[in-house]
């Protein structure tokens, strides 16, 4: 995953860094240093990026755009 | 998540330590370390490995996309279940194992995309399938598809080297004449397992080779000759 996808995903799904941060159990500027891409966006943060956006989903979380 | 629940969960999917730290593409030994309670399970790993829960319970082998890894993982899973109800000669649960690769069984199993190795195992699983259903239900045709896909199968394992691998699609391929009455070609096809493991007596493929011929001295009331085998 490229760092513009995961800051894309993030913004689509309404939460800030320091609150996805905060789901992923990371630090703030991590999140951070993924979307600029300072950090490589391993296979596990990919996959549980797509657990948060299921789960905003199953509990209606999303706010349509 | 608790060390024995992610245990669970992951034997649960029928995923070794392995295949999850394949999914993950995370060392092995991690997961061993998790699951033992050696290192705490970090959130991200539990949102991943939720991801992968919910996947393999969704995905089917037949979708292929772009979930290459995910297939790879239960092809795998359906490659051991089929071994084993090969091994059982339970050839009802074998065929209900196949059918999501393999609906019609005159047509060839979809093995597009698949590595190499994995295409030939499940055309020689294929073609052990078809060998002994059609042998009980005498259908000719089985027989000559069956040979196709073994001869495939034995192809593809030899030019990967595979030596062993491709010894056992030969004695499924033996089989195969076997059950189509042609027991002269069965004979060559076991000579020529033999003359790959002339020098090794012992090897496993070695003494199925003689436990087939047995088979095929019984069938021909060559006792004598089976005598001096024992």
């Amino acid at each position: 995953m490229e760092a513009k996808e995961f800051k894309r995903k993030r913004i689509r799904l309404g939460l800030t860094q320091t609150e996805l941060a905060e789901i992923l159990d990371v630090k703030p500027n991590t999140v951070s240093r993924y979307e600029t891409g300072t950090l490589t966006i391993s296979k596990v943060v990919e996959l549980a990026l797509d657990a948060v956006e299921r789960k905003m989903k199953e509990e209606n979380l999303l706010i349509e755009t | 998540m608790r060390p024995n629940e992610l245990k669970s969960k992951r034997i649960a999917l029928g995923l070794s330590q392995q295949d999850l730290s394949e999914l993950l593409e995370i060392c092995p030994i991690l997961i061993s370390e998790y699951e033992m309670g050696l290192t705490p399970i970090p959130k991200l790993i539990e949102l991943a490995f939720d991801t992968i829960e919910n996947r393999l319970k969704k995905t089917s082998i037949k979708s292929e996309i772009t979930l290459k890894p995910f297939f790879r993982v239960k092809i795998k899973k359906l490659i051991k279940e089929a071994n084993k109800a090969e091994f059982a000669r339970d050839i009802k649960t074998l065929r209900v194992v196949l059918e999501p690769i393999w609906l019609d069984i005159k047509k060839r199993p979809e093995i597009a995309g698949y590595d190499d190795e994995i295409k030939a195992e499940i055309l020689r699983l294929c073609g052990f399938y078809l060998t002994f259903y059609g042998r009980a239900n005498n259908l000719k045709y089985c027989q000559e598809t069956a040979k196709d896909f073994l001869f495939k199968s034995v192809e593809m394992f030899e030019s990967l080297d595979l030596l062993e691998r491709s010894a056992e699609a030969k004695i499924t391929l033996a089989f195969c004449y076997w059950n189509s009455g042609e027991v002269s070609e069965t004979d060559l096809v076991l000579n020529t397992i033999e003359k790959d493991f002339s020098g090794e007596m012992s090897h496993p493929l070695f003494i199925r080779v003689q436990i087939n011929r047995l088979l095929i001295f019984y069938w021909n009331k060559e006792n004598k000759r089976a005598e001096r085998l024992i």
